[in-house]
């Protein structure tokens, strides 16, 4: 039964960080783990806001939720497996190679008939990788995901006429200069520029951040 | 001299199964009640870790559960012992008293009564 847990970032934070941990444990167990300390912090915390050194209080005498799932490893019955899967290598080829598709994808994005096998095989094999928490994956999916069509934007962005210096200068036999064509604005061709600096930068950081997120050892038995 | 860590952390696992099931022997409980018992008690380091053995003594059907409407809040999830339940705490009892009296002896200091 889903219980109403009380209202706080750190609640929420530590039962995220649960259910990707315990994601390795099957559906079933997960979900009856993560329902058990919904209950237990309920009964810990009753009212809606409580206070931040409560809920400290409450999340230390929890233990870690890695610990938390470790004893579901040593709890488990004759026939349930044992331990987190042992694919790690696997699962490194898996996340790994998701990223490089998908920023690959958004680099080449001109290169469409390449780009786009690209972009759609680095978004399935990004789909299944586990151990990324539900935020780092909401900006996996738009800084990588994405990466392909702003590339394609930019791409079509950098061939408009209004960014184009397509002006012809010349000097008239007077002295005066006469120029023909038009002048893309200066503001728009910086803010196009700015956009793609700001984005790519964004992917850097997303990738850093998933990958330290995978090798971090606390989240050893989700991946 | 207080036992190391870690020898603390090998008897608390060797007695918690046991003692989760004696608990219920003396009644049905919800599992935060049940947890804080066993945290007073200090057989617990850390409060979670008891969830995935009542879990499994759930699936071993050693403990039945069910919900009960509350007074304070949401419904609880109740832990009750099953005759199997019962019959496992009996055997533990036995092997305890037995087990507990040669550790006694063997770690009597030569000379004390």
């Amino acid at each position: 039964m889903r219980q109403a847990v009380p209202r706080h970032p750190l609640i929420a934070d530590y039962l995220e960080r649960l259910s990707v941990a315990a994601e390795p444990l099957g559906l079933r167990r997960a979900c009856e783990l993560v329902d058990d300390i919904r209950e237990h912090l309920t009964e810990a915390l009753p009212g809606p806001d409580p206070e931040t050194a409560d809920v400290r209080r409450v999340l230390a005498r929890l233990g870690e939720p890695h610990d938390v799932v470790a004893a579901a490893w040593d709890d488990a019955a004759p026939g349930e497996p044992v331990g987190p899967p042992t694919s790690r290598g696997r699962e490194r080829w898996r996340y790994l190679t998701a990223i490089v598709l998908l920023v690959t994808a958004g680099l080449v994005a001109p290169l469409w008939p390449l780009a786009v096998p690209a972009w759609i095989a680095g978004l399935a094999l990004f789909a299944t990788v586990a151990g990324w928490t539900i935020r780092e994956r909401r900006i996996g999916w738009f800084f990588l995901g994405l990466g392909f069509p702003m590339g394609l934007l930019f791409m079509i962005a950098g061939m408009m006429p209004f960014l184009m210096m397509s002006q012809m200068c010349t000097v008239q036999p007077d002295g005066t200069e006469q120029c023909t064509g038009t002048s893309g604005p200066d503001w728009a061709a910086a803010m196009v520029l700015a956009a793609f600096v700001l984005f790519f930068v964004g992917q850097v950081i997303t990738v850093i951040r998933l990958v330290r997120a995978q090798r971090d050892p606390g989240r050893a038995s989700a991946v | 001299m207080a036992p190391a860590p870690d020898e603390l952390t090998q008897l608390r696992r060797g007695v918690l199964e046991p003692c989760v099931l004696a608990l219920l022997g003396r009644g049905e409980r919800y599992g935060y009640d049940l947890v804080g018992e066993l945290s007073e008690a200090g057989l617990v380091a850390s409060e979670g870790t008891v969830y995935p053995l009542l879990s499994r003594l759930r699936r071993d059907e050693l403990v039945t559960t069910f919900w009960r409407e509350s007074e304070s809040g949401p419904p609880r999830r109740y832990y009750a012992l099953t005759d199997r339940g019962r019959a496992a705490v009996d055997t533990f009892r036995t092997s305890w008293t037995q087990f507990a009296a040669s550790v006694e002896d063997i770690l009597k200091v030569r000379g004390t009564p």
